[in-house]
C-alpha cells in the first residue's frame, strides 16, 4: 500500500489530521481533490470504547490518559520518550522532579520557567479539548494600532467573521448571540448559533449572584482599568462545541463533567467527526503511524515531496520509509511538531535555517495562556462535579485600555471542584478523611490548613456528611492570561535528545514577560476581590518546589503566584504581511514557498485570551478556500 | 466459614486478661453498648479459633458479610452496594429480625456485581486481614449496633500498645475497602499505613494505587455523596446541572 500511495501524485498533501488539517481535508475532499493525509499517531478507531476504557482505568486522569501512546509502562513508570515513535509531551511529564529530565520528558525544556501545555500525536489530533469556541474580540487583531503592543494581525475581525461563521457550522456551538455581544465582537445580521446556549451550572449561578448583587464601586475595580466605571462584571456562558441539542447526529450533553479528556456521548465535537466526513468525501486519504520528517524543496522553491517514516508499534522501530508527492503541501502538526518539521528540513544544507525559514521566525514567539488557577470553599452548597467542565466565564475585562500596560485575563469558572487542583479530587479529599491525611487541607481548621495530617479519620455515616460537606462546597476558577508573543520563547531541536525514529525532539526555552507578569498581578486582584464577594475559604496552595512559581509585590504583600499550561498552543510560524518578519501570509501560505501552507495556531501573532480552537478553524476554512481557488483555479 | 478464626491470625491480644480499664464484656456489646466501647471488647467477643479457614468468594454467606462489612465501613447501605435482592435473612420472620442466619440471607444478584471484584481484591491481597474483618462481622452480626461497634474496632492509634499486628493489619484493611468502594481504587492496607509517616518527611509524596477495573470506576461512590456522578460517568440528562440535586438520600 505504501508503494501505492507514494506513486502517486497528490493534489494535497496534509501532514496532521487534528482540528485544522481535518478541515481543510474536509473542503478540499468536497471540492473533488486528491488529499492525503499523514498523521504521526494512531488512526481513527472504530469507536471511542478503548478510549473510555484507557481513561477509566488510569490512575493519573490527565488529558492525554485516554489516547496513544501509552504513558506508563508494565512497571508503572514513565516510558522513556527516546522509545517512543511519535512522542508527545503529557502532564505527568511536567512535574516539579521531571519536567527537565529527557528520560520522563518528551520536550527538551532549557526554561527558564516550564512550558506547561500539552498535546496529543493521534488521529482528530487534541481531541482533549474542552470545546470552548470564543472568538477573537476585534482588538485581539489589532494590539499595535490599538494599543502600541506587539504586531498586527493582517487580517481584521471582520475579515474574519465569516469563517468564524463557517467554522461554527461545521462544529456545531451551542450559545446565545446576545449574550456574545461584548467587548465589541459582533455578528452578521440575523446569524444565530447553530444551537441554544448551554444553561449556566449552580457554581456559575452563585458566582454571578455574588458579585453582582450590588454595583461594585471604583474602590473595587479601579484595579481592572477599563477606562471607565466598572459597576457590574458578568458571568456569561461560553459558547462551546458541545450539543444542546441533537445536532448532524450527535446528542445532546449530558453532563458527564468530563469534557476534557472526552466526552464518553461524544456530545462534544472532535476533529474525527470532520475526518470521517472528508473520507466519506471518496477523495480523501488517511495513512496513519507515518512521521513526516523532510520536506524536500526543489525548483522554484516549490515544495515538491515530503518523506515520512512509518511504524508498527508505539514504542518499534522505522518499519518502513516513503515520500509522499503533491502539487500543494499543508502542515498541520500543531504549534511544536511543525516548526519542528519544518527545522528539520534543511534539504542537505539548501534551506540551512530550515524550510520557510528566511525570516528566521519559525520557532519563535511560543504563547500559551498562562494559567492562574486558584481555589476555596464556599459557605453555601453549590453543588461542583456536575454538568460540562466549565459553562460560563468572565470575559468583559479581557479588553480595555489596560492592555497598554499588562496583560488581559480571562476567568473560567470550572464545575468540576477541586478535581483540576490539589492532585485530583476526589481521591485526595478522600483519602484524606479515610487516612488521616491533610493533603486537601480541609481535614483541619482553616489556620491550620497546611498540616501534613488530617484530625479525622472516619469510616459509616460520619465518613459521608463529612465528604459531601466539603465536595459539595468546592470552588475552582482560573484566570487565562494573555501572553506576549516573545523572540526568544522557542522551539528548536534539540541535539542531544531523539525520539524512537531517531529524529530530534523538540526543545522549548520559554519565560513570562513582565507585561504577561502584570496580568497576573491584576488576575490575582480578581481573585481577591471574587473571593470576597463570594465569601470563600481560600485554600489556593503553591508548592515552594513548583518550578512555575514566582512573586509578585501586590498592594504591599509578597504574593506567590504559579500558573499551569490552558493547552493553548500558538506562535512559531508567525503570520503577517512582512516576509522579513513573519513565515506565513494571511492565507497562512509560506512567504518563502508557494505551495507550501502552515495551519493552525502556529500561525497566530498574537495569544489574545480566548482559546484558540474556533480561530484556528476559521482560518483553516479560509486557506481550504483560498487553496482551492487560486492553487487549483480552472 | 464457620464462625471461627484460624489459629494464625488472632484477633486481639491476651483478650480478657489485657482488657482495658473501662472496657465493657461481650454481653454489653451484644446488647448495644456505645460503640466507642463496644471497640475495646471485639477481643473479648471472639471465640477461639477452631481452624483454619480462608475466605471463599464463591460463597454466598462470605459474600453477605463482606457486603455489612463494607456498609458498615463506608455508611451506605448494604441494598445499594449490592443492588439486586441483597437480603439479610432469619428464623424469625418478619426478616431481618436477629437472629441473622448467614446461610439463608441473599447477597443480590447485581449483574454490574462489583462487589466481587472487591471481595477477590481484598482476598488476594490481605487473606488474613479479611479474615479478621468477617470474623468481626460475624461477631456483631446480631447487635443491634452492629455498624458503629464494627467502626469501633477499627478506629485506634497505631501506637496503641494494647494492639497487635493483626489489629493494625486489619484496621488499614478496612480503609483499603473503603477507598475501593469510594474511589474503585486500591490502596495497599501497607502503602496507607506508610504514606502517614511519609507525609511528615517528604509532603510531596504521592500515594500509589491503581483502579480495579474500568467497572469499577463507575461504580465509584464519593462522587455519589458529592449528589453528583463519577466524572464521565453520567446517568443523567441534559441540563440537570442548572438546578440543586435531588436530596442526598436518591444517591446513597
Amino acid at each position: 500500500m505504501a508503494g501505492e500511495i507514494d506513486k502517486i501524485l497528490w493534489d494535497v498533501a496534509i501532514v496532521g489530521s487534528g482540528f485544522a488539517g481535518a478541515l481543510i481535508a474536509n473542503e478540499l475532499g468536497k471540492g473533488r481533490r486528491r488529499v492525503i493525509i499523514v498523521e504521526a499517531g494512531e488512526g481513527i478507531p472504530p469507536n471511542i470504547n478503548k478510549y473510555m476504557s484507557r481513561f477509566y482505568s488510569a490512575t493519573a486522569k490527565v488529558p492525554e490518559s485516554p489516547y496513544t501512546p501509552e504513558i506508563f509502562g508494565r512497571d508503572r513508570k514513565l516510558i522513556d520518550p527516546a522509545t517512543v515513535a511519535a512522542g508527545r509531551p503529557t502532564v505527568v511529564s511536567l512535574g516539579a522532579k521531571n519536567w527537565r529530565e529527557p528520560k520522563e520528558a518528551y520536550l527538551i525544556q532549557t526554561g527558564p520557567r516550564p512550558f506547561g501545555s500539552t498535546y496529543d500525536r493521534v488521529a482528530g489530533g487534541t481531541s482533549h479539548w474542552l470545546g470552548t469556541c470564543l472568538r477573537f474580540a476585534p482588538n485581539d487583531f489589532k494590539m499595535k494600532s490599538q494599543y502600541g503592543r506587539f504586531v498586527d494581525w493582517p487580517i481584521k475581525y471582520k475579515d474574519l467573521n465569516v469563517w468564524y461563521e463557517e467554522a461554527e457550522k461545521e462544529l456545531g456551538v451551542s450559545a446565545d448571540v446576545d449574550e456574545q455581544r461584548y467587548c465589541d465582537i459582533e455578528f452578521s445580521p440575523g446569524y444565530n448559533y447553530q444551537m441554544p446556549k448551554i444553561p449556566n451550572s449552580t457554581t456559575d449561578q452563585y458566582v454571578n449572584e455574588s458579585l453582582n448583587k450590588d454595583p461594585l464601586t471604583e474602590v473595587e475595580t479601579g484595579f481592572l482599568g477599563m477606562g471607565k466605571p466598572v459597576t457590574k462584571i458578568p458571568v456569561r456562558g461560553v459558547p462551546a462545541a458541545r450539543n444542546s441539542a441533537p445536532y448532524r447526529n450527535r446528542r445532546a450533553c449530558a453532563g458527564n463533567t468530563n469534557c476534557i479528556p472526552i466526552c464518553p456521548i461524544q456530545a462534544k465535537y472532535d476533529p474525527t467527526i470532520t475526518l470521517n466526513d472528508a473520507r466519506n468525501t471518496g477523495s480523501v486519504t488517511f495513512k496513519e503511524r507515518s512521521v513526516a520528517y523532510d520536506i524536500v524543496v526543489g525548483a522554484n522553491d516549490l515544495v515538491t515531496e515530503i518523506k515520512y517514516k512509518r511504524y508498527e508499534t508505539e514504542t518499534g522501530k522505522e518499519t518502513e520509509r516513503g515520500s509522499i508527492k503533491a502539487k500543494v503541501f499543508v502542515i498541520a502538526a500543531n504549534t511544536i511538531e511543525t516548526p519542528r518539521l519544518l527545522l528539520m528540513s534543511t534539504n542537505g544544507g539548501r534551506t540551512p535555517r530550515g524550510v520557510a525559514n528566511r525570516s528566521d521566525m519559525v520557532g519563535r514567539n511560543l504563547m500559551d495562556h498562562p494559567y492562574y488557577v486558584v481555589w476555596g470553599l464556599s459557605p453555601k452548597k453549590i453543588y461542583p462535579y456536575r454538568g460540562p467542565l466549565i459553562t460560563s466565564g468572565i470575559g468583559d475585562l479581557c479588553d480595555g485600555p489596560f492592555r497598554r500596560e499588562r496583560a488581559a485575563f480571562r476567568v473560567d469558572i470550572g464545575n468540576e471542584g477541586w478535581n483540576f487542583v490539589v492532585g485530583g479530587d476526589p481521591n485526595v479529599t478522600t483519602l484524606d478523611f479515610v487516612n488521616g491525611l491533610n493533603k486537601s487541607g480541609v481535614n483541619a481548621p482553616l489556620e491550620r490548613r497546611d498540616s501534613r495530617l488530617g484530625d479525622e479519620e472516619l469510616f459509616g455515616k460520619q465518613l459521608i456528611d463529612r465528604l459531601n460537606e466539603k465536595f459539595t462546597r468546592q470552588f475552582r476558577c482560573g484566570f487565562l492570561i494573555e501572553q506576549t508573543p516573545d523572540r526568544d520563547n522557542r522551539v528548536t531541536l534539540s541535539s542531544d535528545h531523539k525520539d524512537g525514529l531517531g529524529l530530534p525532539r523538540p526543545q522549548i526555552s520559554y519565560n513570562l514577560s513582565d507585561y504577561t507578569r502584570r496580568g497576573f498581578v491584576a488576575a490575582h486582584r480578581m481573585k481577591k476581590l471574587l473571593f470576597r464577594k463570594m465569601g470563600l475559604d481560600d485554600f489556593t496552595k503553591i508548592d515552594n518546589d513548583d518550578p512555575t512559581r514566582f512573586e509578585e509585590e501586590i498592594d504591599g504583600e509578597r504574593v506567590a503566584l504559579n500558573y499551569t499550561g490552558a493547552g493553548h498552543i500558538m506562535g512559531t510560524c508567525r503570520m503577517g504581511d512582512d516576509p522579513k518578519q513573519s513565515v506565513v501570509d494571511k492565507f497562512q501560505r509560506s512567504h518563502d514557498h508557494k505551495n507550501l501552507y502552515l495551519v493552525g495556531s502556529s500561525t497566530f501573532p498574537t495569544g489574545a485570551t480566548a482559546n484558540p480552537t474556533l480561530t484556528l478553524a476559521a482560518l483553516s476554512l479560509q486557506t481550504a478556500r483560498h487553496i482551492l481557488d487560486t492553487d487549483f483555479r480552472r | 466459614m464457620g464462625g471461627s478464626l484460624p489459629d494464625k491470625h488472632p484477633i486481639a491480644p491476651n483478650a480478657i486478661e489485657d482488657e482495658p480499664a473501662g472496657a465493657v464484656t461481650r454481653r454489653t456489646v451484644l446488647t448495644g453498648a456505645a460503640a466507642v466501647t463496644a471497640a475495646a471488647s471485639v477481643g473479648t467477643a471472639l471465640d477461639t479459633p477452631a481452624g483454619a479457614q480462608s475466605v471463599d468468594v464463591n460463597s454466598q454467606e462470605h459474600m453477605v458479610l463482606f457486603v455489612l462489612l463494607s456498609s458498615a465501613l463506608t455508611g451506605i447501605p448494604p441494598e445499594k452496594l449490592a443492588p439486586g435482592g441483597f437480603k439479610l435473612q432469619s428464623p424469625n420472620p418478619p426478616a431481618p429480625t436477629p437472629p441473622i442466619d448467614l446461610s439463608k440471607s441473599i447477597p443480590g444478584f447485581d449483574p454490574v456485581d462489583v462487589k466481587r471484584e472487591y471481595l477477590t481484591r481484598a482476598n488476594e491481597r490481605c487473606p488474613a486481614a479479611l479474615e479478621y474483618l468477617l470474623q468481626l462481622v460475624r461477631k456483631n452480626l446480631n447487635a443491634s449496633n452492629r455498624d458503629e461497634a464494627i467502626i469501633a474496632a477499627l478506629q485506634f492509634d497505631d501506637d496503641d500498645k494494647t494492639k497487635r499486628p493483626a489489629d493494625v493489619d486489619a484496621k488499614y484493611l478496612a480503609r483499603s475497602i473503603v477507598l475501593m468502594w469510594y474511589l474503585g481504587a486500591w490502596y495497599e492496607p501497607t502503602e496507607l499505613q506508610a504514606l502517614r509517616k511519609d507525609l511528615l518527611k517528604d509532603p510531596t509524596r504521592s500515594p500509589r494505587f491503581e483502579v480495579v477495573s474500568p467497572k469499577a470506576y463507575t461504580q465509584a461512590w464519593a462522587l455519589r455523596v458529592a449528589q453528583a456522578h463519577p466524572m464521565g460517568f453520567s446517568e443523567m440528562q441534559f441540563g440537570y446541572w442548572t438546578r440543586p440535586p435531588n436530596p442526598r438520600t436518591d444517591f446513597i
